[in-house]
């Protein structure tokens, strides 16, 4: 799978070097241009029972029925805040040959950045707060480091196909099947009450 | 069709062609094993050997062309009534198709042959050979072979020709490039029946560059072939052509008067073809002198005399080569109503699946459209446009039910196979068995079909070399000699079903149990009642055989067929009788890419029952609900009910308690069995476009895909077979674990 990417990189040095960042749970991340299909806005998700906790559901992408994956619970990270800035970024992994499309939910997108080959650096063997296999490369920009995903790890089939035996418990937090109008609203009527902090979390936190 | 990829389309088509061939052949060829003298089976038969090494010489594909012309022979005889057709020679022929099959297949891929299908082929020829040795004496056959024979054939008066070639005119017409025939390859196969000694091209016909297309076939050919083939095998080179050019076939030696008839019939000028033909080696000058001097003579007596009392020279020359002519047009006759006949029974358009596939998710996205604004026209309140766009849904359902019905195909096909299975192995293992085969026509969507067959090969098989006895054993069981392996599909209950049967010695359960305890499958024999031991067989590596047969015996059989079953979501089971037979029941779920289907509501979600598998839906009144046992059943009308509640079992939001709430359960039946699916609420029917999963949820049992609703929302669809499967087996695992918790 990394064979391809890298050969990807190779063949057209120029897009490989061109990624997406997007805000996760305070952080930012980068993931390279060439395995985005498209982004759109989050919302109409279906849950699917008995599946690992980070596999938030599946949308109706055209037709097709297209999981959705929730980082944050995938990375272990603090959870997600759902804003109207809350997107879902289709990406094309390589599954046996064919390409399979995954989407991911990430709270805000930022824009797509040009990074030279010097302002990659090696991912660091530990001390990352995520899983080092996730990481492919530190991105270094006027001084920060961003971390660039490895997609095919991220979203490796193999992982995400594991069934959850156990029962999850069942959590009355966990909204699906959303209307983005009237959750909007409803959003903005505890942000006027609450303040930013207190919306309530898209998913629940990994027990 | 994967390893189909690359080749050009007129191979690919060769290709089909002759796979499906090669199937019908061994169809009759069992056909033929039980009614040996049946004329039209074994015409049948010679017609598809006929088509493959007539097209295979198209292509060039020369070896395929030998072997098959030593098979296309001895069939000619059998047609003839000179070799009778008995088992040995059906088993010599099954033995050839297979050849045959080699021999396509490594054609098409342009592979070379394995040193041990070289020697096949050679053992098969020479088993073939001796067929044609045995002397005939069909009086028919005689006459027509002096016909074709040029030694003596054509009895004309008149000067005859000097030369041995044959000579060949032929005028294409401009569309035959565009038909996919390219004029090469006839003179390839042409080549394979003698030496081209001279082809002189004549290239009059083309017009200015500028005027030229470039698609347009504007040649002629003049070609001298030396050859001792007869002049049907001639023309069968141009078989595939002969609608769309002209072909003049003069054998050797023939009379000067059939030359001139041939040079007066071309449309160049006399004076030009008559060079060609001295040039190709046709004639000779002096012979064309000759010739031309016949002409004239034919010419001046036609002139001097009564002009209405001399035919006219092309006449005369029809005269002089009536023998001739009539055998051509029996001939050609003939191969136009063989053809016909073929054409018949493939009356059939290719269509990429490809192709298909997307009309059946546009007609899927229409049926779901067409439902969305029923739904809209209703609540709009318009009754014309409610009638409108009823009569429009109406239609919508007509179209979708025969667009999926362009997927299916039957399975009589695939059964078929299994005939000569059973038949080879029956001879191999010196048992008598018979295959009966009944619900062929059972319609499945062709994937399935496709992915069923190595696993039903694979307990056929079984049942052929394990299952039945020797006719010595059966005997001594107060059995009938012949045993019997019955394979049957039908429908039940929006499932397919299809059983394989045999009346053998059935499983050995002490056998099975002994094996699974040393395998470390099982610990102990207790409490295993007789249906889980026999599922026993399914596990990894199982294998009860005491000797290992190139047949069967790996161990590596059942639990890949148990594998190969699952992926189709559908389920295997095993029955067996000690001394009266095994049976496998396949179950399979409807694998449509639409169904009709009851759409409920769990929690916040909805979800999808197909509407097949629905009996009836009733409420769950209190006391059932809270039984004092903690048990999950209803009496549902004097017979016990166990229900699922589908909230928990799926991790939805408990409703109960809220106000006026009221569970419903929606009846199911499956394997003639019945279960209760709790719902909180009843959303009615829905058009169900049965959208796959992809490869993130194929670990995922319970659900057999999802679908779009009507308000784009994703919804899933219910599996049930493997649902309440699923949690009886949990059930289980737990009432046993509470059982052992008190010991």
């Amino acid at each position: 799978m990394n064979a391809i990417v890298d050969s990807e990189i190779e063949s057209n040095n120029e897009a490989a070097l061109q990624y997406l960042t997007f805000d996760l749970s305070g952080e930012v991340y980068g993931i390279g241009i060439l395995n985005i299909r498209e982004i759109i806005e989050y919302g109409d998700l279906t849950q699917v029972p008995m599946m690992p906790e980070f596999i938030s559901g599946v949308i109706n992408l055209r037709g097709s029925v297209v999981p959705v994956v929730n980082l944050a619970i995938r990375f272990q990270v603090s959870p997600q805040r759902r804003s109207k800035k809350t997107s879902v970024v289709i990406i094309e992994v390589v599954e046996d040959g064919s390409p399979i499309e995954i989407g991911i939910i990430v709270d805000e997108v930022r824009e797509v950045m040009d990074l030279k080959a010097e302002q990659i650096a090696e991912p660091p063997t530990f001390g990352a707060a995520i899983r080092a296999d996730f990481i492919k490369g530190m991105g270094k920009i006027d001084g920060q480091f961003m971390i660039l995903l490895d997609v095919n790890n991220v979203l490796s089939v193999d992982e995400l196909s594991v069934i959850q035996l156990e029962r999850k418990a069942i959590n009355p937090d966990t909204v699906k099947a959303l209307d983005p109008d009237k959750d909007d609203q409803k959003m903005s009527e505890l942000l006027a009450q609450q303040g930013p902090d207190s919306s309530d979390s898209l998913d629940a936190p990994q027990a | 069709m994967s390893n189909d990829a690359g080749l050009d389309e007129g191979a690919q088509v060769f290709a089909e062609e002759a796979r499906e061939l090669l199937e019908a052949s061994e169809i009759t060829l069992l056909k033929l094993e039980d009614a040996p003298t049946d004329v039209e089976l074994i015409d049948e038969l010679f017609r598809n050997v006929h088509t493959i090494k007539g097209s295979a010489g198209l292509f060039g594909y020369t070896k395929v062309v030998a072997f098959t012309h030593v098979a296309e022979s001895v069939l000619d005889r059998v047609r003839d009534g000179e070799v009778p057709l008995d088992n040995m020679l059906i088993s010599t022929l099954l033995g050839t198709r297979d050849q045959m099959e080699v021999l396509v297949e490594h054609a098409i891929n342009q592979k070379e042959l394995a040193p041990e299908d070289v020697s096949e082929g050679q053992r098969l020829v020479a088993l073939l050979d001796q067929y044609l040795e045995i002397p005939g004496g069909d009086q028919l056959i005689e006459t027509e072979k002096e016909v074709n024979d040029p030694e003596n054939g054509l009895v004309v008066d008149g000067p005859l020709a000097g030369n041995k070639n044959w000579h060949i005119s032929l005028r294409f017409e401009k569309g035959v490039l565009r038909d996919g025939m390219d004029p090469q390859s006839f003179f390839r196969y042409l080549s394979s029946l003698g030496d081209v000694v001279d082809i002189h091209t004549l290239e009059d016909e083309l017009p200015a560059f500028a005027e030229m297309d470039c698609l347009d076939c504007y040649l002629g050919f003049e070609i001298a072939l030396q050859s001792e083939a007869s002049k049907s095998e001639i023309e069968d080179v141009f078989e595939f052509v002969q609608d769309e050019c002209s072909i003049h076939i003069l054998p050797p030696k023939a009379a000067l008067s059939e030359y001139m008839a041939l040079i007066d019939q071309l449309p160049e000028s006399n004076l030009m073809l008559g060079e060609i033909l001295v040039k190709s080696g046709a004639l000779t000058e002096k012979e064309l002198e000759q010739a031309l001097l016949l002409q004239d003579a034919v010419r001046q007596a036609s002139n001097s005399a009564d002009l209405t009392s001399v035919a006219p020279i092309g006449e005369v020359i029809v005269e002089q080569g009536m023998v001739d002519k009539s055998t051509v047009e029996v001939a050609l006759e003939k191969q136009t109503s063989d053809r016909q006949a073929t054409q018949s029974t493939f009356q059939s358009i290719r269509v990429d699946a490809e192709k298909l596939s997307s009309l059946i998710n546009v007609v899927g996205e229409l049926a779901i459209s067409s439902a969305h604004a029923e739904l809209k026209s209703r609540s709009s309140g318009d009754d014309s446009l409610v009638e409108a766009i009823e009569v429009m849904s109406r239609l919508v359902d007509e179209v979708r039910d025969s667009t999926m019905s362009l997927r299916m195909v039957q399975i009589g096909d695939t059964f078929n196979r299994y005939k000569r299975v059973v038949r080879d192995l029956g001879n191999k293992t010196g048992k008598d068995v018979d295959l009966v085969i009944s619900g062929g026509e059972t319609e499945l969507d062709k994937v399935v079909v496709e992915k069923l067959g190595d696993p039903l090969m694979h307990l056929i098989r079984n049942a052929a070399d394990h299952g039945v006895e020797s006719p010595e054993e059966r005997t001594v069981a107060g059995k009938t000699g012949k045993a019997c392996i019955m394979l049957s599909a039908y429908h039940d209950s929006g499932s397919i079903i299809i059983e394989i049967e045999d009346n053998g010695r059935g499983l050995n359960k002490e056998k099975i149990l002994e094996k699974a305890i040393e395998k470390n499958l099982i610990s102990s024999e207790k409490g295993l009642p007789d249906n889980e031991i026999y599922r026993l067989i399914f596990a990894p590596g199982f294998s009860t055989a005491d000797a290992v047969t190139d047949i069967s015996g790996r161990g590596v059989g059942m639990d890949v067929v148990k594998r190969n079953i699952d992926s189709l979501r559908g389920q295997i089971d095993v029955l067996s009788q000690p001394g009266a037979g095994t049976k496998f029941v396949i179950r399979l779920p409807l694998t449509l890419a639409i169904i009709d289907g009851f759409q409920v509501l769990v929690g916040d979600s909805s979800y999808v029952i197909p509407l097949d598998m629905v009996d009836e839906c009733i409420e769950l009144d209190n006391e059932s609900a809270n039984r004092k046992d903690g048990g999950d059943y209803v009496d549902l009308r004097g017979s016990v009910l166990p229900y699922i509640r589908l909230g928990q079992q799926f991790h939805e939001r408990d409703r109960r308690t809220e106000p006026g709430h009221r569970d419903n359960i929606v009846v199911v039946k499956y394997a003639g069995k019945k279960a209760g699916l709790v719902v909180d609420d009843l959303l009615g029917e829905h058009q169900t476009v049965i959208k796959p999963l992809g490869p993130v949820f194929e670990n995922l049992a319970g659900f057999s895909g999802a679908t779009i609703l009507g308000s784009g929302e994703v919804a899933m669809i219910i599996d049930v077979a493997s649902l309440v499967g699923d949690v009886a087996r949990l059930d289980k695992g737990r009432v046993n674990k509470a059982a052992n918790n008190v010991h």
